[in-house]
């Protein structure tokens, strides 16, 4: 068996972690240790950062000829993926549609696909008429059921799960539980970033424990129930029901029975009766019997025992129950294995923490000289400078004006880095504007057009990057409110300036959102569509998969701003009352006379 | 309604007077999904509550089941398609502070501080007042140090209590959080319940809405949404355990939540006649409990 199905390896320096086929492994930690980053990692999803990850014989990363490594598409084959919030992901227009997504990278044939999609529908207890149904017109939890049917359909070795009982009901959360543990029979090794503690160690072999400081400690199940230390050092609050059950578990009961709610209330009831001094039978043994004997009946301990007193709801109407059994106890002979490694939490070389880059990348707030002066003196600066640079007429005026604009930059320790991309394309379309406007009628070129079009092009490129480092340096609502605040009459702003003002300012505020989100969605479609290539067909095929999620989350997002503004009056009432929270000071009347000076020195000399 | 909005105090709930003390009251409620649409599934069905000034509610149910729905109406966000009469009493006519799950989509300025300072310019306060009220809203949630860090060196947890911080800056009578710990771990969202806890002790009204059991309390009043209905209505315990206690007649189970391991021991020692009512629920009721069996930690 460990020949047709090796071990997830993930090593940095000498430390090694394993995932072995056929366990069920619980990523935990505190928010901001960085969970979801290191599952990303795990997938390819993001930079390794120096860690090798291997999916048995297929190295995660190939070297890269010249450039950076390349994602090995055979180990991202190895797995499937299913994100937090997976119905976030749905883009096909029926179940079957997006099912066939999931299954196009390994090639089957077209009965072996129709099978899978068959069985994966039975699995969420869906007959065939589902195949049909849009996505989008389904309920949340449908449409989680349908990512779940995704998830189960690849033909793959190993499942790694963000959250999966984020959000879900009762019966969709035994659902999931009873989903892996088959997966688990067959061999498959998973893996579950979960902070819900009493759902995902019912369904654990192994925890990986991540402290807030970002180190990873590995343990049994058995050992993390029993260990309320580890929890402490993690950073994370002892669960009440853990407080429960591994004081009963310190008190000698084996853990899997603590577990199970009924075979821990036996426990206390004895430990309860001998406290108060009566005459129970002070031996583990006798409560032990009892509860060893309902266990035998019950079979394995799980959720399984809850799953009764649960409502059956439609969810379990088509589930097959007979697989429970299939559901091994923790392979004895897989956890005797040499080379394994264990327990070794405070190994100094553990992946460290990573949170900076795991973050969407959120403009940093104003900082820099210009970040304590008035807005309004900048804004000002701004205005009368843009206004010189556009009255430029001479080529020596915008050679002039360009080192104006860089001294302006480097005086104000701004970095344009994060436009670059913009900085980029815009200068190569004012070459081409500027290129299209020199060629005459007769297909001649004429070199004064040229030169024409890229002067008054070169001038707004200018603009352009004082009007950037404009927004580094000064946050949208600083700016918003200095708008407000040259824009008002006697203290009231006219209710359109009002308008125009705050959507500019929010569309500056969430463009870093906007590319955020568009590369969490680019993140899963690598994940589902297992597209490593850099032909055009394989970009046109990533962003076909990105767009319609990003679309749907914009929506989703654009209604969760409209409810936040809202709540906090915007558009109820009239007119917002005006914080004077900037005071006008010498050094801004110094630098609006500055700015003036260069200004008029440039209107004069060169226009 | 044809204008999509819920009327704003409606004549049938009678004096206005001494509205700044009357409960805000909704009767017969029902929103469909698609407003244009007669035939389409309601997500809220005739639902009729009051709400005292000053209660702590929570609102609990499975995704789908409408809580958010009823939360954005107690806050008294505009709703389309629906119908019904809602007389808002002491939440006033201006919405309430509402906090959801996801704290970078309620963020719009830069730093704590800033943001805080945008929610006052809408608050319908004198801008006199904003300083000594930012220093108020940031000493009550304990961020002061935080006010003027950009987000990116916050961490989620401290994001969405900073969303918090800034939306119940205003100080107004009604607070609502939708399934605003729902993201956040246990320390994380602790803190944000002390937040709504302070505001409660300062006679704000709180709605808190969750699918988290470990935050019902069991004096509090907690109301279980299915399918669009209230279902339940009355204390957390009863909620938990069904009165009388019975996994089958848990309030819990019936509206599709997963019952707590510890609720489930508790109701096995009630079935084998080990414990009587009231059977534990918070913590220090637990630990009341663990000491009597000798299991206290040393």
């Amino acid at each position: 068996m460990s020949d047709d199905y090796p071990s997830l390896l993930a090593a940095r320096g000498e430390r090694v972690l394993e995932l072995r086929p056929g366990t069920i492994t619980v990523l935990m930690g505190p928010n901001g240790a960085g969970k979801t980053h290191r599952l990303e990692q795990l997938a390819g999803l993001r930079a390794p950062d120096g860690a090798r990850i291997r999916f048995g014989k297929e190295p995660l990363w190939l070297p890269g000829k010249k450039k950076a490594p390349r994602l090995n598409r055979q180990a991202l084959l190895q797995y499937a993926y299913a994100a937090q919030s997976p119905e976030e992901q749905l883009f096909a227009r029926t179940a079957e549609e997006e099912l066939r997504a999931a299954l196009a990278p390994y090639s089957l044939t077209a009965q072996a696909q129709d099978e899978r999609i068959g069985s994966s529908l039975e699995a969420v207890g869906w007959d065939d008429s589902w195949r049909v149904r849009g996505p989008f017109r389904m309920s949340g939890g449908e449409k989680r059921r349908l990512a779940l049917a995704c998830l189960l359909a690849a033909p793959a070795r190993w499942l790694l799960m963000d959250e999966p009982t984020a959000g879900l009901d009762a019966a969709g959360q035994h659902l999931v539980a009873e989903r892996m543990r088959e997966k688990r029979a067959e061999g498959c090794g998973i893996l579950i970033v979960s902070h819900d503690s009493e759902w995902a160690l019912q369904l654990a072999d192994r925890v990986w424990l991540l402290t807030a400081a970002g180190e990873l400690r590995e343990l049994e199940r058995e050992e993390l129930l029993a260990r309320p230390d580890y929890w402490e050092e993690a950073g994370l609050p002892l669960p009440a029901w853990l407080s429960a059950a591994g004081s009963l578990i310190r008190g000698g009961l084996p853990p899997e029975l603590a577990l199970d709610p009924v075979a821990a209330a036996a426990e206390w009831a004895r430990r309860e009766q001998a406290a108060a001094g009566s005459e129970a039978p002070d031996v583990p043994g006798a409560a032990l019997s009892d509860a060893g004997a309902r266990l035998a009946l019950a079979g394995r301990i799980s959720l399984a025992s809850r799953a009764a007193a649960e409502p059956r709801a439609a969810f379990s109407r088509d589930v097959p129950c007979g697989a429970l059994d299939a559901a091994e106890p923790l392979a004895a002979a897989s956890l005797g294995e040499a080379g394994m490694r264990r327990g070794s939490g405070g190994d100094g070389r553990a992946v460290k923490r990573d949170e900076r880059t795991s973050r969407s990348p959120s403009r940093r707030a104003g900082t820099g000289p210009l970040a304590s002066l008035d807005p309004r003196a900048v804004w000002l600066s701004y205005v009368m400078l843009s206004l010189a640079i556009f009255a430029l007429r001479e080529w020596s005026g915008v050679a002039a004006a360009g080192a104006v604009v860089a001294a302006a930059l480097a005086l104000g320790r701004i970095s344009l880095r994060r436009w670059r991309a913009a900085i980029f394309g815009f200068a190569l379309f004012t070459l081409l504007v500027s290129a299209l406007a020199g060629i005459g009628w007769n297909g001649t070129f004429r070199i004064d057009a040229f030169w024409m079009s890229l002067h008054s092009m070169a001038r707004t490129f200018l603009v352009m990057l004082l009007g950037l480092g404009l927004a580094m340096a000064i946050t949208p609502l600083r700016l918003k409110r200095s708008l407000e605040l040259l824009l008002s009459v006697r203290g009231t702003l006219p209710v359109l300036a009002q308008k125009i003002v705050l959507t500019l300012t929010l569309i500056v505020r969430f463009i870093p959102v906007l590319l955020s989100e568009w590369q969490r969605f680019a993140r899963f479609a690598i994940a589902r569509d297992k597209e490593t290539g850099r032909s055009a067909g394989s970009a046109i095929r990533r962003i076909r998969g990105t767009a319609m999620p990003l679309l749907l989350g914009l929506f989703r997002m654009g209604e969760q701003v409209a409810f936040a503004l809202e709540s906090r009056g915007v558009g109820s009432r009239k007119t917002p009352a005006l914080a004077r929270t900037e005071r006008w000071r010498k050094r801004d009347s110094a630098l609006v006379l500055v700015s003036a000076a260069i200004a008029g020195a440039l209107w004069l000399l060169f226009s | 309604m044809s204008n999509g909005k819920i009327p704003e105090a409606s004549e049938t709930f009678g004096a206005e007077s001494a509205e700044a003390l009357q409960a805000l009251r909704i009767h017969e409620l029902s929103v469909r999904s698609d407003p244009d649409d007669p035939e389409s599934s309601l997500r809220l069905d005739s639902v009729s509550l009051r709400l005292e000034p000053g209660e702590w509610l929570t609102l609990v149910g499975v995704n789908g089941s409408g809580k958010s729905t009823l939360a954005r109406v107690l806050a008294g966000l505009p709703e389309a398609g629906a119908t019904g009469s809602m007389a808002r009493g002491f939440a006033g006519v201006y919405p309430a502070a509402y906090v959801m799950q996801n704290p970078d989509a309620q963020l719009f300025g830069e730093t704590l501080r800033e943001e805080i300072q945008f929610a006052l310019e809408w608050s319908g306060q004198p801008a006199g007042l904003f300083a000594e009220r930012t220093e108020a809203a940031l000493g009550l949630s304990g961020m002061e140090e935080l006010a003027d860090l950009p987000w990116s060196e916050l961490s989620g947890g401290q994001r969405q209590l900073a969303a918090a911080t800034a939306a119940a800056a205003g100080g107004g009578p009604l607070l609502v959080f939708d399934e605003a710990t729902s993201m956040l771990d246990e320390t994380a969202g602790r803190a944000l319940r002390d937040l709504a806890l302070s505001h409660h002790r300062n006679g704000a009204a709180i709605v808190w809405v969750t699918q988290r059991l470990d935050e019902l309390e069991p004096e509090h009043r907690v109301m279980a949404m299915s399918r669009g209905r209230l279902v339940f209505d009355g204390d957390g315990r009863t909620f938990l355990y069904g009165s009388p206690p019975g996994a089958e007649r848990s309030p819990c189970v019936q509206c599709g939540l997963r019952l707590p391991y510890l609720a489930e021991l508790a109701l096995e020692m009630y079935r084998r006649g080990d414990w009587a009512e009231p059977l534990p629920m918070s913590e220090r009721e637990w630990a009341e409990k663990r000491r009597k069996a000798g299991l206290e930690r040393e």
